[in-house]
């Protein structure tokens, strides 16, 4: 229990602990308000202290459900009505798996979206099981036979390398087993990073690999879990191209959501439930209640499905500061594989750092060069820094937003770890430099920004 | 009959909103519109609320309202920020007014709330003050069970396509909320106990004013019966019909059930529910027509053995064989378990009404089709009811098990619900009395620490209690205690004393804000703007002996209705002024002249009303013609005699 000193000194000697049906009597003393003490007596269950409560204070559940705070001194007696009662009848609605003869396998992951307040912490932790999961989505039944797997309970901001791998793999087991789509429940705050990692690492998947999360904890009414999940659902058992997608809310009502291509798209809210945006494209499509319309799908995949797991983890993103950066690009030429750099504007870097960026090179270590204007494409050419940051051997990372070009990195730098330090750099670009999965754009086109992609939605038919 | 009624107070709070930092002034412009789909959730306990997942299905559509003073918070679209402080120490003065013990660390809950008034699903709520004890000004002893701080709801809409829509304006504005024990045991002491804890809300100066400010939720329950809250009762005055009401319509529950357990049918009724459409193929019945054509099919579900508990039209007040005379005294409209029944299944499925045999045949449904009925479902028309309803199947059949379920409770007694109330007093059910499972903690807000110097910074601040107050400036102004009440009740005590301290002379203010202000017509808008210097102006001409005290009641609506009509106070002022010192003295005389003529006219003025201006203006004509322009003779004559016929 989270009780200590005093407090649990206390409960110990009544024999009381968090969960029990117990009458507190309790005198309070005289306030500076009050001409005398009181005295109250309450009938109520112990909860557990949460961590930010005084260390002093024991928590009471009314019966009004109201929970109540009381130092340890105004209890004047405790005593054990009901040992942990059995709480209330739920009506548990079992995970159906439908029948339609489409199986999508439900991949947890945890984050918000198979999140529940954590009483003993007072914090939204992920605890949701699948089947949970599945019963906050009322008429799943009718979209797909959903099958449950666990990859991992933690939140999004846990999420490493290998966590991808894993992932990885779990979709492969998936398809291996028959399903016609996957969807990953994913915590949001690293979802864009998941999606990019997972386009790399899962070469002409057979069906769509949806990820999806949720702003909002399950928990409460107004979660976007249900129809994010719901949406995601739709999407996995659809038929589209096999291809990392994410699918989230489109705007803050919850009438539609939008598909986002996994390479292209980013968390641009850190609270609101429409806060992912595609980048330098158009979204997939759009779903609603009347079911999906497309916008620009990407191109079918031509080849076997295969998968190439790993990713180097000393690969460095950098943005490109007014202060100091050599000691920082120092320890990048000393301990790091690769860098990447979100430039200013189309790509620039201080002239200052120039030498330094050639000296990295010459070492083997590929430097990346992308904009941390997000939307937009890089042009060295343009003014004389970039034409200078290329004779240093710097790559361009086009249109892919830095996030992206940062994880391509990393996987492109296993792939070529075999070979030498003189050749390292050229074998990373001409990988680096091919498109993928889509994250390569050849052209930026209107609606993809500004007014326009407001209009786009609006064009649509999102409210 | 053990009546028990405990109040619950709202009261909103001044400031900005309780978790951001949006204006807490309501707001009608809207600019922007979202759509929400609200979902049932599960406790910290593992529990649904059992109201909340009757009230929201799977899901359920709310339009939401987005205006200027409400941002990414309210729609639920970013996490609440710590609440305001000065709100918070209202709150706490509030708590200690009110005798309650402050917690030294304030916990904001979680209420689980899914009729669409908050985009969250929940209502943001904690407790600032347990027990206490307060003596209101009649001298009940009242006991306090909790005071909470809460954020108030957004605010239903009117839709023309009958969508859920709520503007979120009134979302998150702070409010107070007070519950008494449950001890008070007569409707009028209802009534005076929550004007007596709105006297001491206003007179800490922390609460809003005006309509929608304010809201009283009334729990009543009789012996034998059971809690059940009436919700939103706005007028105070209400409160003793509408507690009368509630403990009349228990009672007769409660004899209901007597009845039905002596009447011998077992409480175990069949969940029979049959298809008799075919009976109504040629029906005359416009509301089974329509219903019908619509793809609805007529079921029907046999209640044996309780026909005449329903209650028909002519029937009312006799529950079977036991004249209910005494209890219904004075009450012309008692309910039967028909309306119950009807309120159940509306809630639950939304369907408009249905039909049961103790009104049949009524409604266009004939006699013959109610033979029909009872001879196909093999029932006897003597003894057995039964109800219809029309609509799409699983609506139908939704909405006969709650009437079911309705039916079982009756033999129970009265089932404990939440009640909404409507414009006669009568009441509507809502919803079953919310269980425990609908609280979880606000993990979103830290537990807040209230120290004892924090009480010490608020206690200085307290406003001064009632009776100490009144005895106070009696003293000191030399004028009655009954007259010193009077403006602490009207809440005129804090511009009087300001007043007084402006060197004004306190018997003439106290005429002034008591006898004059209040009964300017209402037309005069500006009375409300009526300045504390414009005030000490006209005291100042009557001390100074340049003005008859008399004349003030004319002098003042001259000057409120020139300021209605636009004029600057300052100009009003100067133009009035100036034309009482030009014939002050003829003013004076004129004032009495026309007070005393109309008193002595009083049977000609009540007969004639108005009519009674012109003989009366030739009289004073006759004395004041050439002094006084005849149309401030008449419109002095008018207010004289208005005001005498409102009177009446």
């Amino acid at each position: 229990m989270m009780y200590t000193g005093k407090a649990k000194e206390l409960l110990e000697g009544y024999g009381i602990g968090p969960g029990d049906l117990v009458r507190v009597e309790m005198t309070f003393p005289r306030q500076t308000h009050r001409k005398n003490g009181q005295q109250m007596v309450l009938d109520c269950v112990l909860l557990d202290r949460g961590s930010r409560s005084r260390e002093e204070n024991i928590i009471l559940k009314l019966d009004s459900g109201y929970n109540l705070s009381i130092h340890y001194d105004h209890i004047s007696n405790m005593t054990l009505l009901q040992r942990t009662p059995p709480s209330g009848k739920v009506e548990r609605r079992t995970a159906s798996t439908g029948n339609t003869g489409k199986k999508v396998t439900l991949i947890g992951t945890g984050g918000t979206i198979a999140s529940m307040v954590d009483y003993r912490t007072g914090a939204v932790h992920p605890a949701m099981t699948p089947t949970e999961m599945n019963e906050a989505i009322p008429d799943i039944s009718g979209i797909c036979d959903l099958e449950h797997a666990i990859a991992s309970s933690i939140l999004s901001e846990d999420v490493s390398c290998t966590h991808w791998d894993m992932f990885t793999m779990e979709v492969e087991k998936a398809f291996a087993s028959g399903a016609v789509g996957v969807v990953i429940a994913h915590g949001t705050d690293t979802l864009a990073s998941t999606s990019a990692a997972l386009s790399f690492t899962l070469r002409n998947p057979p069906g769509p690999v949806v990820l999806v999360g949720s702003q909002r904890s399950s928990d409460r009414p107004s979660s976007d879990a249900r129809m994010n999940l719901e949406h995601a659902c739709i999407l996995a058992s659809s038929g589209l191209p096999g291809a990392v997608y994410v699918v989230m809310h489109a705007t803050i009502s919850d009438s539609a959501s939008l598909i986002h291509l996994g390479t292209k798209v980013r968390k641009m809210h850190s609270t609101r439930r429409d806060a992912f945006m595609s980048i330098n494209r158009m979204p997939v499509g759009v779903i609603d209640d009347d079911g999906i319309r497309l916008i620009e799908p990407p191109p079918p995949g031509t080849g076997e499905f295969s998968t190439s797991i790993g990713f180097n983890e000393r690969v460095m993103l950098i943005s490109a500061q007014v202060s100091d950066l050599s000691p920082l690009l120092d320890c990048v030429r000393d301990r790091y594989s690769a860098l990447v750099i979100a430039g200013s504007g189309m790509g620039h870097l201080s002239s200052r750092y120039l030498e330094k960026v050639r000296g990295i090179v010459k070492e083997g270590i590929p430097v990346v060069m992308a904009t941390d204007c997000i939307n937009g494409s890089t042009d060295l050419d343009v003014y004389s820094t970039g034409r200078d940051l290329i004779d240093a051997g710097v790559i361009p990372a086009g249109d892919m937003p830095p996030h992206v070009a940062h994880i391509k990195s990393m996987w492109v730098m296993e792939r070529i770890k075999g070979v030498s330090i003189d050749d390292r750099v050229s074998s990373f670009a001409e990988l680096f430099l091919t498109d993928l999965a889509g994250e390569m754009g050849q052209r930026r086109t209107m609606g993809t920004f500004g007014i326009e992609y407001l209009e786009m939605l609006k064009g649509i038919g999102v409210d | 009959m053990g009546l028990r009624v405990g109040l619950e107070v709202h009261r909103q709070l001044i400031g900005s909103k309780l978790f951001c930092n949006c204006s807490g002034e309501l707001e009608d412009r809207e600019v922007h519109r979202i759509r929400r789909r609200l979902g049932l959730s599960r406790s910290e306990t593992g529990d649904i609320d059992r109201a909340a997942s009757l009230e929201i299905g799977k899901t359920k559509q709310v339009f939401y309202s987005i205006t200027e003073n409400s941002c990414l918070v309210e729609i639920d679209e970013e996490p609440p920020k710590m609440p305001d402080r000065a709100t918070l120490d209202a709150a706490l003065m509030i708590s200690m007014l009110l005798g309650s013990h402050i917690p030294d660390e304030i916990l904001f809950m979680r209420k689980i709330v899914v009729d669409g008034s908050n985009p969250a699903g929940f209502q943001r709520t904690g407790i600032v003050g347990t027990g206490g004890q307060y003596t209101t000004e009649s001298g009940h002893e009242l006991f306090i069970d909790t005071v909470c701080l809460e954020e108030d709801a957004a605010r239903k809409m009117d839709t023309e396509d009958g969508t859920l829509l709520y503007r979120v304006d009134r979302l998150g504005i702070p409010e107070i909320e007070i519950s008494t024990k449950p001890d008070i045991s007569s409707p009028e002491t209802a009534r005076d106990v929550a004007s007596s804890i709105g006297k001491t809300l206003r007179s800490t100066g922390k609460v809003r004013r005006g309509i929608g400010t304010i809201r009283q939720d009334v729990n009543v329950s009789v012996e034998g019966g059971n809690r059940v809250e009436l919700k939103l009762v706005q007028d105070l005055r209400t409160i003793p019909k509408l507690v009368k009401m509630e403990a009349i319509r228990q009672m007769l529950l409660v004899e209901m059930s007597r009845s039905l357990k002596d009447n011998g049918s077992p409480p175990n009724i069949p969940l029979e529910i049959i298809d008799i459409s075919d009976i109504f193929r040629s029906t005359n019945s416009r509301v089974l027509r329509t219903q019908i054509a619509k793809g609805g099919k007529v079921l029907s579900l046999p209640l044996r053995n309780l026909a005449g508990y329903f209650g028909t039209r002519e029937r009312h007040g006799r529950v079977r064989g036991r004249p209910l005379s005494e209890i219904r005294k004075g009450i012309d409209d008692v309910k039967r378990l028909g309306p119950e029944i009807a309120a159940y299944a509306k809630v639950r499925t939304g369907i408009k009404g249905l039909f049961h045999s103790d009104e049949l045949p009524d409604y266009g449904v004939s006699e013959e089709e109610v033979r029909e009925v009872y001879s196909a479902l093999g029932l006897d028309r003597d003894n057995d009811a039964l109800v219809l309803v029309c609509a799409p199947r699983d609506v139908a059949t939704r909405a006969l098990e709650a009437v079911h379920e309705r039916v079982l409770l009756a033999y129970e007694g009265v089932p404990g619900e939440v009640r909404r109330t409507l414009d006669d007093c009568r009441t509507e059910y809502m919803r079953p009395l919310p269980g425990s499972a609908r609280m979880y903690p606000e993990t979103d807000i830290p537990p807040i620490r209230i120290e004892p110097s924090d009480l010490e910074l608020i206690k200085a601040d307290l406003p001064e209690p009632r009776e100490e107050r009144v005895r106070r400036i009696a003293h000191e102004t030399g004028l009655s205690q009954e007259l010193i009440s009077q403006l602490n009740d009207l809440e005129l005590i804090e511009r009087f004393e300001a007043l007084v301290s402006g060197g004004g002379d306190p018997k003439l203010l106290s005429r002034i804000l008591i006898n004059i202000i209040p009964n300017l017509p209402p037309r005069d808008q500006g009375s409300r703007e009526l300045s504390d210097q414009g005030i000490l102006s006209i005291v100042k001409q009557v001390s100074s002996g340049k003005m008859a005290k008399e004349a003030m009641d004319d002098i003042v609506p001259m000057l409120t209705k020139r300021i209605g009509n636009g004029e600057d106070e300052g100009v009003a002022l100067k133009g009035v002024l100036d034309q009482i010192s030009m014939d002050g003295d003829v003013m004076t005389e004129l004032s009495i002249f026309i007070q005393t003529l109309v008193q002595e006219k009083k049977d000609l003025i009540l007969d004639r009303e108005l009519r009674a201006v012109g003989p009366l203006m030739g009289e004073v004509m006759k004395v004041f013609r050439g002094k006084v322009d005849g149309r401030m003779i008449s419109e002095m004559l008018n207010r004289e005699i208005g005001r005498m016929v409102g009177d009446r």
